[in-house]
């Protein structure tokens, strides 16, 4: 019995005979796994001490800093009308209307609190609560002989038109918008709101200039586009529509397209310097500088008021 | 046999071997992990002693050269920042305000403010702080533009007094830019009416070399804001309202001027300057609203740039002075944020 050979007496004398077999494998998985460990410790070593850094982003803190001041002086209502636009920046729509209350609690006809509130009621689409805030603004400007001056009633009589516009009321939706153009005539939106407007009514000889003003205070309106591209369908406009599409295809990023349209137009009018401007954008974006620049060059001596191809004529003439 | 059935397998092969298995595999695998193992173990040192990122390393920065940086995150408090600069250590940022009370916070690089520095007995309307520059013994030298006087800090941010060498005492000046090179000189951008120029200060304050006058030639400056040293004596100013770099020789002899900016785009409004430990020289564009890099091995070379124009994270407005640690981590004076930028290669 003594003499019998056991399993584990056999293994340590298989061990034996192959050991450097033995220390090659056990060797090599200790080399991965410390590979594996050291390159995970580091890597993780490496990005919290290079790019991490715990703490508040920019706009946290400054939201953080209007609160102190909220809660430092709770009876300001300026600040409370600060904290609350941060708020709405953020898309804290309810806190941003708890404070816009809390600021009208302290000064009742305080003007930046109630178009803050109307405005923050329009983004949730409470179109009553925003529609009675901007008519209280506009009622209490009524008489104003500075109201022209005022920036940020352009703001509420643009709302104003819009609102009107979605319930159908056609007239007070033109007179706000006409009002918010009295104070900005650079407004794009308001011009496109007052368009959008006359077409509805069937008025595209009004809605046309209005839609091709918004468009050129603002290239890239691709709303503008559109109400345009229906108001040329419906009188027949073929030259101007191909260029409208045009448009559209470049703010899809699809410039061949774009460059097709732009060709059908100007076989079909050569009268319009928009289209050469447009030509002048595609092109540039394609690359293709020297048919840009000559695009521009020609749009502007059809129109020398075109912003766009000027600034395309300086880029590449450098 | 399912996914996690072959992976194990997979792992079980490469551990243990399969039978009849050829050595030669078994020796490569063997190969790359002690090569993955050295190179990942070397790495670690490189960053663990030098503090630097790993793209730096030897060898490797030939090829990460071009990586542009990443925004890590802001310091908050500074109002319209316009100039920074950073302690030797590392441990101290410097922003000149230009706005609020017009002085200069320091900042640990976590962003915590720990004291300011102002001129005693000046009131708030008198001063307008525009450059900072730190020596290498810690000394901190302010620029401002409203007094036409360069201030002098101790480290703990005792005032010291006014630095006015005996070469500028019998006629005015005003400076702007301050930077120091690796012999301890300090580079000044003079903008007085009709003497746009550089003065090179020794650091005993003689005066070793001056160039430069006002105009738009070659040789010329319109409103030099800053000027920073490469690893090879070469002075780069940028020369802002002529909307370019001009490189000059250790002797003050024109070498090239540079304006591109990117292809097919021009610097627009060069204003802060500052090389890292790669000699990448970066270059604020101030209504780009970017920093420019470039390489500057040969003629410099446009690498790339980092930033555009917003008020979010990594986004800049009217960006102005900038500065690059040991550490090679970069801090951009984000003027119109009213914060100061850091990005980490």
């Amino acid at each position: 019995m003594d003499d019998m050979v056991t399993n584990k007496d056999l293994n340590l004398a298989h061990r034996m005979t192959h050991l450097p077999g033995y220390v090659m494998d056990t060797g090599f998985k200790i080399l991965v796994a410390a590979t594996v460990v050291l390159l995970v410790g580091f890597g993780v070593y490496y990005f919290a001490q290079r790019y991490y850094h715990p703490g508040p982003s920019v706009m946290d803190a400054d939201l953080r800093q209007m609160e102190e001041r909220v809660i430092q002086d709770p009876q300001n209502a300026d600040a409370r009308v600060q904290v609350a636009w941060a708020y709405l920046d953020r898309g804290a729509t309810a806190q941003a209307v708890a404070q816009f209350n809390e600021a009208l609690k302290l000064r009742e006809d305080y003007q930046a609190a109630i178009i803050g509130k109307g405005t923050a009621l329009f983004r949730v689409n409470d179109i009553t609560g925003a529609l009675q805030s901007f008519e209280q603004v506009a009622e209490i400007n009524k008489s104003n002989p500075y109201k022209r001056t005022l920036r940020e009633l352009q703001g509420v009589y643009y709302y104003l038109g819009t609102i009107y516009a979605q319930q159908g009321r056609h007239e007070d939706a033109k007179n706000s918008f006409l009002e918010a153009l009295d104070i900005d005539r650079a407004d794009a939106d308001s011009l496109y709101g007052l368009g959008m407007v006359y077409l509805k009514q069937g008025e595209l000889d009004d809605a046309a200039p209005l839609l091709e003003m918004a468009i050129r205070f603002d290239p890239a309106f691709v709303d503008g586009y559109n109400g345009l591209a229906t108001v040329y369908e419906k009188q027949g406009k073929m030259g101007q529509l191909f260029w409208v599409r045009a448009m559209l295809s470049f703010s899809q990023g699809k410039y061949e397209e774009a460059l097709d349209s732009l060709s059908k137009s100007l076989r079909l009018t050569t009268d319009l310097p928009e289209v050469y401007q447009a030509q002048g954008m595609t092109y540039e974006k394609m690359g293709r500088t020297a048919e840009a620049l000559r695009a521009y060059q020609t749009a502007l001596e059809k129109d020398p008021r075109l912003l766009v191809a000027q600034g395309g004529v300086t880029r590449l003439n450098r | 046999m399912n996914v996690i059935q072959i992976l194990q397998s997979a792992i079980r092969s490469i551990l243990n071997g399969q039978a009849g298995e050829k050595p030669r595999r078994r020796k490569a695998l063997v190969a790359f992990f002690l090569l993955l193992f050295f190179g990942v173990a070397v790495s670690a040192c490189y960053n663990l002693i030098t503090g630097r990122p790993i793209t730096t390393l030897p060898g490797v920065s030939l090829v990460t050269k071009a990586f542009p940086p990443r925004y890590v995150f802001s310091i908050t408090g500074a109002i319209t920042p316009e100039a920074v600069a950073v302690s030797p250590d590392g441990q101290r940022i410097y922003v000149a305000d230009s706005g609020g009370d017009r002085l200069v916070q320091v900042f640990t690089p976590k962003g915590e403010r720990v004291m300011t520095l102002a001129p005693p007995g000046t009131m708030v309307s008198f001063r307008l702080p525009m450059s900072v520059a730190v020596a290498q013994d810690g000394r901190v030298f302010v620029s401002d533009r409203l007094r036409a006087a360069i201030d002098m800090y101790t480290p703990r941010g005792d005032y010291i007094g006014s630095y006015r060498p005996e070469a500028v005492w019998d006629e005015p000046w005003l400076p702007l830019g301050l930077s120091f090179d690796a012999q301890s000189r300090l580079l000044i951008t003079d903008h007085r009416e009709g003497k746009h120029r550089v003065l090179v200060f020794r650091a005993n304050e003689d005066l070793d070399l001056t160039f430069g006058a006002q105009g738009n030639a070659a040789d010329q400056f319109s409103f030099p804001y800053a000027t920073a040293v490469d690893s090879r004596g070469q002075i780069y100013v940028s020369d802002s309202n002529n909307a370019r770099i001009s490189v000059y020789n250790k002797q003050g002899g024109l070498a090239t001027i540079v304006t591109a900016a990117a292809p097919k785009e021009t610097l627009a409004l060069p204003r802060g300057l500052a090389f890292d430990s790669m000699d990448r020289l970066h270059v604020v564009d101030g209504i780009s609203h970017n920093v420019v890099v470039y390489d500057t091995g040969g003629k410099p070379q446009h690498l790339f740039s980092f930033g555009e124009l917003g008020t979010s994270s990594g986004e800049f407005r009217y960006p102005s002075g900038i500065a690059i640690d040991k550490f090679d981590r970069i801090y951009v004076a984000d003027r119109d944020n009213n914060v100061v930028q850091v990005w980490s290669y």
